[in-house]
Protein backbone atom coordinates (compact mmCIF):
# COMPACT_ATOMS: atom_id res chain seq x y z
CA UNK A 1 0.00 0.00 0.00
CA UNK A 2 2.83 2.27 0.88
CA UNK A 3 4.03 1.70 -2.42
CA UNK A 4 1.63 2.50 -4.07
CA UNK A 5 1.15 5.40 -2.38
CA UNK A 6 4.19 6.64 -3.20
CA UNK A 7 3.93 6.16 -6.80
CA UNK A 8 0.35 8.08 -6.72
CA UNK A 9 2.14 10.65 -5.22
CA UNK A 10 4.96 10.42 -8.14
CA UNK A 11 2.05 10.99 -10.52
CA UNK A 12 0.92 13.69 -8.66
CA UNK A 13 4.12 15.41 -8.96
CA UNK A 14 4.21 14.71 -12.21
CA UNK A 15 1.28 16.93 -12.73
CA UNK A 16 3.12 19.65 -10.92
CA UNK A 17 5.31 19.35 -13.74
CA UNK A 18 2.31 22.00 -15.14
CA UNK A 19 2.97 24.41 -17.99
CA UNK A 20 1.00 27.91 -18.42
CA UNK A 21 0.27 26.14 -22.09
CA UNK A 22 -0.92 22.99 -20.78
CA UNK A 23 -4.73 22.51 -21.27
CA UNK A 24 -6.64 21.18 -18.61
CA UNK A 25 -10.60 19.52 -19.08
CA UNK A 26 -13.16 19.21 -15.65
CA UNK A 27 -16.00 17.46 -15.43
CA UNK A 28 -17.88 14.18 -14.46
CA UNK A 29 -17.54 10.86 -15.24
CA UNK A 30 -20.76 8.37 -14.54
CA UNK A 31 -20.18 4.72 -15.04
CA UNK A 32 -23.11 1.90 -14.66
CA UNK A 33 -21.25 -1.55 -14.47
CA UNK A 34 -22.94 -4.81 -14.87
CA UNK A 35 -21.46 -8.35 -14.11
CA UNK A 36 -23.40 -11.55 -14.62
CA UNK A 37 -21.83 -15.12 -13.98
CA UNK A 38 -22.60 -16.95 -16.55
CA UNK A 39 -20.80 -20.71 -14.73
CA UNK A 40 -17.70 -21.34 -12.98
CA UNK A 41 -15.22 -20.31 -14.80
CA UNK A 42 -17.42 -17.20 -17.27
CA UNK A 43 -18.39 -14.19 -16.79
CA UNK A 44 -19.77 -10.91 -18.20
CA UNK A 45 -19.23 -7.62 -17.96
CA UNK A 46 -21.17 -4.91 -19.49
CA UNK A 47 -20.18 -0.99 -18.92
CA UNK A 48 -21.97 2.06 -19.47
CA UNK A 49 -19.86 5.37 -19.25
CA UNK A 50 -21.12 8.61 -19.89
CA UNK A 51 -18.46 11.86 -19.73
CA UNK A 52 -19.99 15.58 -18.89
CA UNK A 53 -17.70 18.47 -19.17
CA UNK A 54 -18.10 21.68 -16.64
CA UNK A 55 -15.13 23.20 -17.66
CA UNK A 56 -12.52 23.26 -20.26
CA UNK A 57 -9.07 25.80 -21.01
CA UNK A 58 -5.58 26.85 -20.78
CA UNK A 59 -4.08 26.84 -17.14
CA UNK A 60 -2.71 30.64 -18.73
CA UNK A 61 -6.32 31.32 -18.53
CA UNK A 62 -6.87 31.08 -22.59
CA UNK A 63 -9.95 29.56 -24.13
CA UNK A 64 -11.76 29.04 -21.12
CA UNK A 65 -14.77 27.39 -21.87
CA UNK A 66 -17.38 27.07 -18.67
CA UNK A 67 -20.62 25.63 -20.98
CA UNK A 68 -21.76 22.50 -19.92
CA UNK A 69 -22.01 19.93 -21.97
CA UNK A 70 -22.16 15.81 -23.03
CA UNK A 71 -18.87 14.78 -24.48
CA UNK A 72 -19.39 11.02 -25.20
CA UNK A 73 -21.02 7.97 -24.59
CA UNK A 74 -19.66 4.43 -24.27
CA UNK A 75 -21.16 0.82 -24.24
CA UNK A 76 -19.09 -2.14 -23.68
CA UNK A 77 -19.25 -5.57 -23.32
CA UNK A 78 -16.66 -7.81 -22.59
CA UNK A 79 -16.08 -11.54 -22.06
CA UNK A 80 -14.25 -13.09 -19.23
CA UNK A 81 -12.94 -16.62 -18.74
CA UNK A 82 -11.14 -17.77 -15.02
CA UNK A 83 -7.50 -19.04 -15.84
CA UNK A 84 -7.27 -19.67 -11.65
CA UNK A 85 -8.12 -18.62 -8.66
CA UNK A 86 -7.03 -15.11 -9.42
CA UNK A 87 -6.11 -14.92 -12.94
CA UNK A 88 -8.80 -13.78 -15.37
CA UNK A 89 -8.92 -13.85 -19.33
CA UNK A 90 -10.94 -11.40 -21.01
CA UNK A 91 -11.66 -10.14 -24.47
CA UNK A 92 -14.55 -7.31 -25.41
CA UNK A 93 -15.88 -4.75 -27.36
CA UNK A 94 -16.57 -1.15 -27.26
CA UNK A 95 -18.65 1.47 -28.75
CA UNK A 96 -18.26 5.17 -28.75
CA UNK A 97 -21.07 8.04 -29.57
CA UNK A 98 -18.91 11.24 -29.55
CA UNK A 99 -20.17 14.37 -31.29
CA UNK A 100 -21.99 12.27 -34.06
CA UNK A 101 -18.86 10.34 -34.84
CA UNK A 102 -19.42 6.54 -34.25
CA UNK A 103 -16.26 4.64 -32.80
CA UNK A 104 -15.36 1.00 -32.36
CA UNK A 105 -13.07 -0.55 -30.33
CA UNK A 106 -11.53 -4.02 -29.67
CA UNK A 107 -10.35 -4.80 -26.10
CA UNK A 108 -8.24 -8.10 -24.60
CA UNK A 109 -6.71 -8.23 -21.50
CA UNK A 110 -5.31 -10.42 -18.47
CA UNK A 111 -5.52 -10.02 -14.93
CA UNK A 112 -4.48 -10.98 -11.62
CA UNK A 113 -5.65 -10.52 -8.01
CA UNK A 114 -3.51 -10.88 -5.22
CA UNK A 115 -5.21 -10.76 -1.58
CA UNK A 116 -2.70 -10.24 0.67
CA UNK A 117 -4.01 -9.76 4.55
CA UNK A 118 -5.66 -6.64 4.28
CA UNK A 119 -5.46 -5.51 1.24
CA UNK A 120 -6.25 -6.70 -2.02
CA UNK A 121 -4.11 -5.79 -5.43
CA UNK A 122 -4.71 -6.28 -8.97
CA UNK A 123 -2.56 -6.34 -11.80
CA UNK A 124 -3.97 -5.53 -15.40
CA UNK A 125 -2.38 -5.49 -18.69
CA UNK A 126 -4.33 -4.20 -21.65
CA UNK A 127 -4.80 -3.57 -25.15
CA UNK A 128 -7.05 -2.52 -27.42
CA UNK A 129 -7.97 -1.25 -30.58
CA UNK A 130 -9.97 1.98 -32.38
CA UNK A 131 -11.37 2.41 -35.31
CA UNK A 132 -12.38 6.44 -35.31
CA UNK A 133 -13.57 7.95 -38.78
CA UNK A 134 -12.14 11.21 -38.38
CA UNK A 135 -8.75 9.48 -36.94
CA UNK A 136 -5.84 7.65 -37.71
CA UNK A 137 -5.75 3.68 -36.10
CA UNK A 138 -4.76 4.00 -32.52
CA UNK A 139 -3.16 0.84 -30.35
CA UNK A 140 -2.95 1.03 -26.88
CA UNK A 141 -0.66 -0.65 -24.26
CA UNK A 142 -2.02 -0.23 -20.77
CA UNK A 143 -1.07 -1.84 -17.40
CA UNK A 144 -2.83 -0.95 -13.87
CA UNK A 145 -2.11 -1.85 -10.56
CA UNK A 146 -5.62 -1.39 -8.41
CA UNK A 147 -5.19 -1.63 -4.44
CA UNK A 148 -8.61 -2.12 -2.09
CA UNK A 149 -8.35 -1.73 1.50
CA UNK A 150 -11.44 -2.91 3.67
CA UNK A 151 -12.19 0.24 6.07
CA UNK A 152 -13.36 -2.02 8.72
CA UNK A 153 -12.13 -6.12 8.54
CA UNK A 154 -9.44 -7.78 6.57
CA UNK A 155 -11.61 -7.99 3.26
CA UNK A 156 -14.63 -5.94 2.36
CA UNK A 157 -17.84 -7.96 2.81
CA UNK A 158 -21.31 -6.53 2.35
CA UNK A 159 -22.22 -3.66 4.39
CA UNK A 160 -19.04 -2.03 4.83
CA UNK A 161 -17.07 0.73 3.12
CA UNK A 162 -13.66 0.68 1.40
CA UNK A 163 -11.14 2.45 -0.23
CA UNK A 164 -10.00 1.49 -3.72
CA UNK A 165 -7.21 3.41 -5.77
CA UNK A 166 -5.89 2.72 -9.57
CA UNK A 167 -2.64 3.59 -11.08
CA UNK A 168 -2.16 2.88 -14.93
CA UNK A 169 -0.27 3.99 -17.50
CA UNK A 170 -0.86 4.00 -21.27
CA UNK A 171 1.53 3.57 -23.94
CA UNK A 172 -0.91 5.24 -27.19
CA UNK A 173 0.05 4.59 -31.00
CA UNK A 174 -1.35 6.61 -33.42
CA UNK A 175 0.61 8.37 -36.52
CA UNK A 176 3.29 9.27 -33.11
CA UNK A 177 3.57 7.84 -29.77
CA UNK A 178 2.32 9.53 -26.54
CA UNK A 179 2.66 8.66 -22.96
CA UNK A 180 -0.57 9.00 -20.59
CA UNK A 181 -1.15 8.44 -16.94
CA UNK A 182 -4.00 7.94 -15.10
CA UNK A 183 -5.17 7.38 -10.96
CA UNK A 184 -8.51 7.15 -9.75
CA UNK A 185 -8.49 6.84 -6.08
CA UNK A 186 -12.51 6.88 -4.49
CA UNK A 187 -14.40 5.12 -1.67
CA UNK A 188 -16.58 2.89 -2.09
CA UNK A 189 -19.60 0.57 -0.28
CA UNK A 190 -20.36 -2.85 -1.02
CA UNK A 191 -24.30 -2.88 -0.45
CA UNK A 192 -25.68 -6.12 1.14
CA UNK A 193 -26.91 -7.31 -2.23
CA UNK A 194 -23.24 -7.12 -2.98
CA UNK A 195 -23.72 -4.09 -5.56
CA UNK A 196 -21.14 -1.16 -5.07
CA UNK A 197 -21.02 2.39 -5.19
CA UNK A 198 -17.95 4.29 -5.97
CA UNK A 199 -17.40 8.03 -5.29
CA UNK A 200 -13.82 9.80 -6.62
CA UNK A 201 -11.95 11.64 -8.57
CA UNK A 202 -10.20 10.40 -12.02
CA UNK A 203 -7.16 12.26 -12.81
CA UNK A 204 -5.51 11.44 -16.64
CA UNK A 205 -2.37 12.96 -17.70
CA UNK A 206 -2.30 13.01 -21.27
CA UNK A 207 0.39 13.48 -23.88
CA UNK A 208 2.91 12.97 -20.15
CA UNK A 209 6.21 14.75 -19.96
CA UNK A 210 5.65 16.35 -23.35
CA UNK A 211 5.87 20.34 -23.76
CA UNK A 212 2.02 20.65 -23.76
CA UNK A 213 -0.01 18.22 -21.89
CA UNK A 214 -3.47 17.62 -21.06
CA UNK A 215 -5.01 17.03 -17.62
CA UNK A 216 -8.42 15.57 -17.00
CA UNK A 217 -10.03 16.15 -13.97
CA UNK A 218 -12.86 13.96 -13.79
CA UNK A 219 -15.83 13.54 -10.34
CA UNK A 220 -15.98 9.89 -10.75
CA UNK A 221 -19.24 8.01 -9.89
CA UNK A 222 -19.02 4.41 -10.07
CA UNK A 223 -21.90 1.85 -9.83
CA UNK A 224 -21.51 -1.91 -9.79
CA UNK A 225 -24.41 -4.35 -10.24
CA UNK A 226 -23.35 -8.53 -9.81
CA UNK A 227 -26.85 -9.99 -11.79
CA UNK B 1 -31.51 -12.48 -2.79
CA UNK B 2 -28.31 -13.23 -2.95
CA UNK B 3 -28.05 -14.01 0.36
CA UNK B 4 -30.57 -16.11 1.06
CA UNK B 5 -29.00 -18.00 -1.96
CA UNK B 6 -25.73 -18.18 0.14
CA UNK B 7 -27.32 -19.37 3.31
CA UNK B 8 -28.63 -22.05 1.35
CA UNK B 9 -25.60 -23.09 -0.65
CA UNK B 10 -23.95 -23.13 2.99
CA UNK B 11 -26.47 -24.71 4.48
CA UNK B 12 -26.62 -27.14 1.68
CA UNK B 13 -22.72 -27.42 2.09
CA UNK B 14 -23.00 -28.27 5.63
CA UNK B 15 -25.74 -30.84 5.96
CA UNK B 16 -25.16 -33.05 3.28
CA UNK B 17 -21.62 -33.41 3.52
CA UNK B 18 -21.65 -34.42 7.26
CA UNK B 19 -18.51 -35.59 7.89
CA UNK B 20 -16.97 -35.66 4.78
CA UNK B 21 -14.30 -33.51 4.16
CA UNK B 22 -15.11 -30.76 1.68
CA UNK B 23 -17.12 -27.99 2.24
CA UNK B 24 -17.54 -24.13 1.73
CA UNK B 25 -16.42 -21.63 3.58
CA UNK B 26 -17.62 -18.37 4.38
CA UNK B 27 -16.92 -15.66 6.96
CA UNK B 28 -17.12 -12.07 7.94
CA UNK B 29 -14.88 -10.30 10.20
CA UNK B 30 -14.87 -7.14 10.86
CA UNK B 31 -13.09 -4.88 13.32
CA UNK B 32 -14.19 -4.24 17.00
CA UNK B 33 -13.81 -2.18 19.71
CA UNK B 34 -11.67 -3.18 22.99
CA UNK B 35 -14.98 -1.78 24.75
CA UNK B 36 -16.89 -5.01 23.46
CA UNK B 37 -14.50 -7.93 23.99
CA UNK B 38 -15.16 -10.49 26.76
CA UNK B 39 -13.12 -9.93 29.33
CA UNK B 40 -11.44 -13.03 29.72
CA UNK B 41 -10.12 -12.50 26.10
CA UNK B 42 -8.87 -8.92 27.00
CA UNK B 43 -7.13 -10.28 30.44
CA UNK B 44 -5.16 -13.01 28.37
CA UNK B 45 -3.98 -11.00 25.70
CA UNK B 46 -2.68 -8.07 27.96
CA UNK B 47 -1.62 -9.65 31.04
CA UNK B 48 0.09 -12.63 29.98
CA UNK B 49 3.19 -11.10 29.12
CA UNK B 50 3.71 -12.91 25.94
CA UNK B 51 3.10 -9.35 23.88
CA UNK B 52 6.14 -6.85 23.58
CA UNK B 53 5.35 -3.12 24.67
CA UNK B 54 5.04 -1.93 21.06
CA UNK B 55 2.78 -4.97 19.83
CA UNK B 56 -0.40 -3.55 18.62
CA UNK B 57 -3.25 -5.71 18.94
CA UNK B 58 -6.45 -5.27 16.78
CA UNK B 59 -9.32 -7.16 17.39
CA UNK B 60 -11.95 -8.90 15.25
CA UNK B 61 -15.79 -10.44 15.16
CA UNK B 62 -15.73 -13.52 12.86
CA UNK B 63 -19.06 -14.68 11.83
CA UNK B 64 -19.12 -17.97 9.87
CA UNK B 65 -21.21 -21.28 9.02
CA UNK B 66 -19.33 -22.22 12.62
CA UNK B 67 -20.48 -19.27 14.74
CA UNK B 68 -19.66 -16.14 15.69
CA UNK B 69 -15.95 -15.61 17.24
CA UNK B 70 -13.59 -12.92 18.85
CA UNK B 71 -10.15 -12.53 17.22
CA UNK B 72 -6.85 -10.93 18.42
CA UNK B 73 -4.27 -10.29 15.41
CA UNK B 74 -0.34 -8.67 16.21
CA UNK B 75 2.40 -9.25 14.68
CA UNK B 76 5.63 -9.52 16.86
CA UNK B 77 8.84 -10.34 15.76
CA UNK B 78 7.95 -10.46 12.32
CA UNK B 79 5.51 -13.77 12.47
CA UNK B 80 1.54 -13.00 12.56
CA UNK B 81 -0.33 -14.06 14.76
CA UNK B 82 -4.30 -15.11 15.24
CA UNK B 83 -5.65 -16.14 18.60
CA UNK B 84 -9.12 -16.92 18.67
CA UNK B 85 -11.74 -16.69 21.54
CA UNK B 86 -15.26 -17.72 21.64
CA UNK B 87 -18.07 -15.60 22.33
CA UNK B 88 -17.77 -15.65 26.20
CA UNK B 89 -14.10 -15.16 26.39
CA UNK B 90 -12.90 -19.00 26.17
CA UNK B 91 -9.32 -19.47 24.60
CA UNK B 92 -10.14 -21.16 21.14
CA UNK B 93 -6.86 -21.20 19.52
CA UNK B 94 -3.78 -19.75 18.38
CA UNK B 95 -2.52 -19.59 14.68
CA UNK B 96 0.88 -18.49 13.79
CA UNK B 97 1.65 -17.99 10.06
CA UNK B 98 4.67 -19.47 8.89
CA UNK B 99 6.50 -20.61 5.75
CA UNK B 100 5.86 -23.58 4.21
CA UNK B 101 9.66 -24.88 4.85
CA UNK B 102 8.64 -24.74 8.36
CA UNK B 103 6.02 -28.11 8.01
CA UNK B 104 8.26 -31.16 9.70
CA UNK B 105 9.07 -32.91 6.38
CA UNK B 106 7.27 -35.85 7.05
CA UNK B 107 3.92 -34.22 7.61
CA UNK B 108 4.69 -32.42 4.59
CA UNK B 109 5.39 -35.76 2.23
CA UNK B 110 1.82 -36.80 3.77
CA UNK B 111 0.37 -33.34 3.14
CA UNK B 112 1.22 -33.58 -0.36
CA UNK B 113 0.04 -36.84 -1.32
CA UNK B 114 -3.05 -35.52 0.03
CA UNK B 115 -3.36 -32.23 -2.15
CA UNK B 116 -1.72 -34.20 -5.59
CA UNK B 117 -5.12 -36.60 -4.32
CA UNK B 118 -7.60 -34.21 -4.15
CA UNK B 119 -6.33 -31.26 -6.57
CA UNK B 120 -5.28 -31.76 -10.07
CA UNK B 121 -3.18 -28.59 -9.75
CA UNK B 122 -2.28 -26.69 -6.68
CA UNK B 123 0.08 -24.01 -4.74
CA UNK B 124 -0.12 -23.62 -1.89
CA UNK B 125 -0.61 -19.72 -0.62
CA UNK B 126 -0.43 -19.62 3.06
CA UNK B 127 0.78 -21.49 5.79
CA UNK B 128 -0.28 -21.67 9.89
CA UNK B 129 0.75 -23.34 12.82
CA UNK B 130 -2.45 -24.06 15.05
CA UNK B 131 -2.06 -24.39 18.29
CA UNK B 132 -4.79 -26.11 20.75
CA UNK B 133 -4.35 -26.03 24.65
CA UNK B 134 -4.87 -24.46 27.97
CA UNK B 135 -4.10 -20.98 28.39
CA UNK B 136 -0.86 -22.05 30.07
CA UNK B 137 0.28 -24.30 27.37
CA UNK B 138 -0.41 -21.76 24.90
CA UNK B 139 1.18 -19.01 26.26
CA UNK B 140 4.28 -21.48 26.59
CA UNK B 141 3.84 -22.34 23.11
CA UNK B 142 4.06 -18.32 22.30
CA UNK B 143 6.90 -17.60 24.57
CA UNK B 144 9.29 -20.52 23.13
CA UNK B 145 7.52 -20.46 19.64
CA UNK B 146 7.10 -24.02 19.10
CA UNK B 147 4.36 -26.31 20.42
CA UNK B 148 4.63 -26.86 24.45
CA UNK B 149 3.71 -30.12 26.21
CA UNK B 150 0.07 -30.87 25.78
CA UNK B 151 -0.74 -28.50 23.29
CA UNK B 152 -1.82 -30.20 20.02
CA UNK B 153 -0.46 -28.56 16.58
CA UNK B 154 -2.19 -29.13 13.45
CA UNK B 155 -1.49 -26.89 10.09
CA UNK B 156 -4.00 -24.72 8.52
CA UNK B 157 -2.98 -24.50 4.84
CA UNK B 158 -4.71 -22.20 2.19
CA UNK B 159 -3.91 -23.62 -1.84
CA UNK B 160 -5.04 -21.91 -4.90
CA UNK B 161 -6.30 -25.15 -6.71
CA UNK B 162 -8.26 -26.76 -9.55
CA UNK B 163 -10.41 -29.45 -9.08
CA UNK B 164 -11.88 -30.38 -12.91
CA UNK B 165 -12.98 -26.88 -14.49
CA UNK B 166 -13.13 -25.48 -10.95
CA UNK B 167 -10.41 -23.33 -9.87
CA UNK B 168 -11.15 -21.68 -6.71
CA UNK B 169 -8.59 -20.99 -3.16
CA UNK B 170 -9.17 -24.05 -0.68
CA UNK B 171 -8.04 -23.99 3.00
CA UNK B 172 -7.32 -27.44 4.52
CA UNK B 173 -6.52 -28.53 7.50
CA UNK B 174 -3.88 -31.06 8.76
CA UNK B 175 -2.93 -32.81 12.06
CA UNK B 176 0.81 -32.83 13.03
CA UNK B 177 0.75 -36.32 11.32
CA UNK B 178 -0.28 -34.68 8.04
CA UNK B 179 -3.51 -36.66 8.68
CA UNK B 180 -6.55 -34.19 6.56
CA UNK B 181 -9.00 -33.00 9.23
CA UNK B 182 -10.77 -30.75 7.02
CA UNK B 183 -11.10 -29.03 3.77
CA UNK B 184 -13.54 -26.25 2.77
CA UNK B 185 -13.68 -24.13 -0.51
CA UNK B 186 -13.55 -20.67 0.37
CA UNK B 187 -15.77 -18.46 -0.89
CA UNK B 188 -13.98 -16.00 -3.11
CA UNK B 189 -14.57 -12.07 -2.77
CA UNK B 190 -15.59 -10.61 -6.52
CA UNK B 191 -12.60 -9.43 -8.24
CA UNK B 192 -14.84 -7.38 -10.86
CA UNK B 193 -14.56 -3.95 -8.94
CA UNK B 194 -10.73 -4.03 -9.38
CA UNK B 195 -10.69 -5.46 -12.77
CA UNK B 196 -13.10 -3.65 -15.08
Amino acid sequence: MRKLQVISVAVLLFAGRLSAQDVYRFGATPVLNLNAKLNSNYSINAKLDNRLIFQTGAFNGENLNTAYRFERQDAEVVLANKLSANTKVAGGYMIRFESGRVIHRLMQQVSFTQPLSTIRFAHRIKADQTWDPDEAFELRLRYRLGAEVPLFGTQVDPNELYFKSTLEYLARFQAGFENELRTTPTLGYLAPNENAFELGLEYRYGKAFEAMSDHGFWLYFGYYVRI
Amino acid sequence: MRNVLKIALIGFAFFSTGTCLSQVKYEREYRIKKDTIAENACVFIHQSEFLEEKTRVKWYREESEDGTSTEAKFKQNVKRYSIEFDETGKLQDVELEIDESEIPVETMKKISVILERNFDRWKIKKVQRQWIGSEIEVIESINKEYAADGVEENFEIVIKGKVGNEKNYYELLFDQTGELMRQQRIVEQSSDILIF
